[in-house]
């Protein structure tokens, strides 16, 4: 996420500059932006020290340090051609606690199944099989 | 020709006659109206994910159907449910396009299946011959000779 950030951030500081006047203006046109660099590093300082940090692995600087499982596209693996909305066991575990569909850095599928995935939960909560908020029990 | 799913839940404090009743009109509903009935599929009575009308169960009943393209049927279908005071949820699905999808990809996967065996004993058949030739002799030589 603070990559993301830093990405489209320093683009768009570079056009601004070569929009406007190079040199003495720069500083003026770029005021706002060198706080969000130092507002991400203390981020990624706080991410490595949160216990949380470590759910994220390839944005910030906290997240090489740790050793965590390869994620793998669930539906590849086991191929599953067919997402459907009447197998809930499956769909379930694609769900926060609060019912909440994880996202694909998450989930780590590839972006067609987590699509199909996406459209198989919205049909199972359509009716009634999945909760739109609430608990869900996952142990069933 | 269009396949579609059609779930709907029925109220679960009705008697076991008038849940069957419910379930026989919308099947009628649907032969009248020129679909053909492919599946039908009670799964019973079931807890909800949520309130329904004040209901935490309900009955579930799945069918699954084909019509005539451009039929108004799912649409007419759909409205009497609604009316239906029996009915407490309905959801309509056409499959037709993923069921194609899915046999794309069934059979995508057969010729995969079907072209691996090949693949695997051709660099062995290849080998096999070469092997004999050099008998004792090294592999190093044997490698040498084929390229």
């Amino acid at each position: 996420m603070a990559e993301n950030q830093e990405s489209t951030a320093s683009p768009s500081s570079e056009k601004s500059s070569a929009s406007t006047a190079p040199g003495a203006k720069q500083p003026s046109a770029d005021a706002p932006r060198p706080e969000r660099p130092a507002g991400e590093r203390s981020g990624g300082n706080a991410r490595a020290t949160r216990p949380g940090g470590d759910r994220r692995p390839r944005h910030g600087g906290g997240g090489k340090r740790f050793f965590r499982r390869r994620k793998v596209d669930f539906f590849s693996v086991n191929k599953i051609d067919d997402i459907n909305y009447k197998n809930v066991d499956n769909l379930k575990q694609f769900l926060g606690d609060r019912g909440k569909i994880l996202p694909r850095r998450h989930t780590g599928l590839s972006s067609h199944h987590q699509r199909q995935l996406r459209q198989a939960i919205k049909r199972a909560r359509n009716i009634a099989l999945l909760p739109f908020v609430g608990e869900i029990k996952k142990g069933k | 020709m269009r396949i579609y799913e059609l779930v709907f839940i029925v109220k679960p404090d009705l008697p076991e006659e008038e849940t069957q009743a419910a379930i026989e009109q919308v099947k009628t509903a649907l032969t009248d109206g020129g679909a053909a009935i492919d599946k039908v599929d009670a799964w019973g009575k079931r807890r909800l994910a949520y309130h329904v009308n004040g209901f935490a169960d309900g009955h579930y009943v799945f069918i699954q159907y084909s019509a005539e393209d451009k039929s108004s049927l799912p649409r007419e279908i759909e409205r009497r449910l609604r009316v239906a005071d029996t009915v407490i949820k309905f959801m309509t699905i056409r499959i037709d396009e993923d069921l194609q999808r899915l046999e794309k990809l069934k059979k995508k996967r057969e010729k995969r299946a079907a072209k691996a065996p090949q693949r695997g004993p051709r660099p062995g058949a290849a080998r096999a011959p070469s092997a004999p030739v050099p008998a004792q002799p090294s592999a190093a030589p044997s490698q040498a000779a084929v390229s």
